[in-house]
């Protein structure tokens, strides 16, 4: 079987002096796969999300490789790419408050991102809106979907995002950080959502956290970015087991906080990796 | 007698009855010892930021009474509140937002010598220079960063920069609200290992308001847990981990994500 995702040598510059932040990744996602991308702030993590969904600003420069269900990415117009968000790949942000309008009936937003790529009349829209609002765990859909997001609280709102994600059915759903601004157990609830929806849906993942722990809960392969490169990639077993490169075996040490004795010292990354140029 | 007593202290937010009332903090009796280290857990709207702002004299209780070293803190006017603000120093959750991205780290560091308050309530340290280099010493900060602005630094160094800050008038009391939860996990061990370092070597009195229990574990002897306003359980950190009593706690505990590797 074909990759439905299949990065190559991709590499991302910034600015006028081609500042480059990401040199040269590679990396393929499996259809129904939920891949792991984790590292520190400032690894790249994100922007290499961000250049999938063609999403970089416009002082973006894009090197390489992003083929999505065979069909090559890199250099497509943004009124080629437009058509493909929403539909056959969608994303989940860290903040939902910013992600969702704030002048705009949640209901209405939802719908929204269903007529862009749907014909529907709008009374049709709006059944489907409640059903996928009931589905993502909401209560009342009809108050939610009338409800501003303010009238919400954030694993509401995450909620609504998710089902925004979702209900294009698309094949390839991409989470940033999507439980980071949340409370501990609303992020178990909306962990356990996503794991069903995206089974559901079955739509392949890329997870993106700075938590191995977090990334445990959902995916079966991790990549571990650093400063730009993908340091390490395997099964989650592998990486825990036997992790290869440094860095890696710091952040699965740190990511075990239960593991060490109340008292002692606690791991830090510094212990297995000093990075270079840094104090 | 206790260094910290709160005494049936209650908080609402919003006239009784109407429908924007809130009670945050709903009649929380507790004390704390010197040199105890205390861990406050609860989620958001759990009260716990109200009942530390209530204990820092920056927010007011409805009603009940707050002392500090046997001297009443709540409904005290600020020049009344000297003592309490050289004894007690905050640490917040995002050091993006709680240092002036103007300044320069040296003068955040310095800006509590310079409280007219804290300087006429003695004890504060007046040889400046000294005591920054003194306190960047302590976070591991090297003293070059003194020139240089928050943004210039990673989130583990600012978070470090405003540590710092709160040990420069010398303390008794660190209050930490979060230190850790806007910081990477590959940073977290790095400033809870400071944060019991520096409680250790200068005898402080730690106050820890988490909403992670196992990281409260690592750091704090003993433990509230907070749940709509209230004191949902309370004891030792390690028997309350280990053993937790109230069936919210065990859903708190239960919620943590950890390493699961199938």
């Amino acid at each position: 079987m074909s990759p439905l995702l299949e990065v190559t040598d991709l590499r991302i510059l910034f600015g006028r002096s081609r500042r480059e932040v990401v040199h040269g990744v590679s990396f393929a996602l499996e259809p129904g796969q939920r891949l792991g991308l984790i590292g520190e702030s400032g690894s790249g993590k994100t922007v290499t999300a961000l250049a999938i969904m063609g999403l970089l600003a416009d002082n973006a420069y894009v090197s390489g490789s992003i083929r999505l269900a065979g069909r090559e990415l890199v250099g497509l117009r943004d009124r080629d790419l437009a058509p493909l968000r929403g539909d056959l790949m969608s994303m989940v942000f860290q903040e939902p408050m910013t992600a969702l309008d704030p002048t705009m009936p949640v209901g209405r937003q939802v719908a929204e991102v269903l007529l862009l790529h749907q014909n529907l009349g709008h009374g049709v829209a709006r059944g489907r809106v409640l059903e996928v609002l009931a589905e993502v765990g909401l209560e009342d859909p009809e108050r939610v979907a009338d409800a501003y997001p303010h009238a919400l609280s954030g694993g509401q709102r995450q909620r609504v995002v998710v089902a925004m994600a979702l209900i294009n059915r698309p094949d390839l759903v991409i989470c940033d950080e999507p439980t980071t601004a949340l409370d501990v157990t609303v992020q178990a609830t909306v962990l356990n959502l996503l794991d069903a929806e995206l089974d559901a849906v079955g739509a392949s993942c890329l997870f993106i956290s700075h938590d191995l722990a977090v990334v445990s809960q959902l995916c079966e392969r991790v990549l571990v970015m650093l400063d730009g490169d993908i340091v390490e990639q395997g099964t989650l077993a592998q990486i825990f087991n036997a992790p290869t490169h440094p860095y890696t075996r710091g952040l699965v040490a740190t990511a075990r906080l239960d593991a060490v004795a109340p008292g002692e010292r606690l791991p830090t990354v510094e212990d297995f990796y000093q990075h270079p140029g840094r104090p | 007698m206790s260094l910290y007593e709160v005494d049936h202290v209650t908080r609402r937010y919003g006239r009784v009855g109407t429908s924007g009332s809130v009670l945050a903090v709903d009649d929380v009796s507790l004390a704390v010892e010197q040199g105890q280290r205390l861990g406050i857990v609860g989620e958001s709207g759990s009260g716990k930021s109200t009942l530390v702002r209530m204990m820092t004299a920056l927010d007011q209780p409805t009603s009940g009474v707050i002392r500090f070293d046997g001297d009443v803190v709540s409904h005290r006017a600020e020049r009344d509140l000297g003592g309490l603000r050289s004894s007690v120093q905050l640490v917040f959750q995002d050091p993006r937002s709680s240092l002036n991205p103007r300044m320069r780290v040296g003068d955040i560091v310095t800006e509590p010598l310079r409280s007219r308050l804290l300087r006429v309530s003695g004890h504060v340290p007046t040889d400046h220079r000294a005591r920054l280099a003194e306190v960047l010493e302590s976070v591991d900060l090297p003293l070059e960063v003194a020139d240089r602005f928050p943004h210039e630094l990673s989130g583990g160094q600012r978070q470090r920069v405003a540590i710092a800050r709160a040990l420069t008038p010398k303390p008794q009391v660190l209050i930490a609200d979060e230190p850790v939860s806007a910081l990477d996990v590959s940073v977290r061990a790095q400033v809870l290992n400071l944060v019991r370092d520096l409680v250790a070597a200068h005898g402080l009195t730690l106050i820890m308001v988490s909403h992670d229990l196992t990281v409260v574990r690592h750091v704090c002897d003993s433990v509230i847990v907070m749940r709509h306003g209230r004191i949902e359980e309370q004891g030792p950190s390690e028997q309350v981990y280990r053993d937790p009593q109230s069936a919210y706690t065990r859903e708190l505990l239960a919620s943590i994500p950890t390493f699961r590797v199938t």
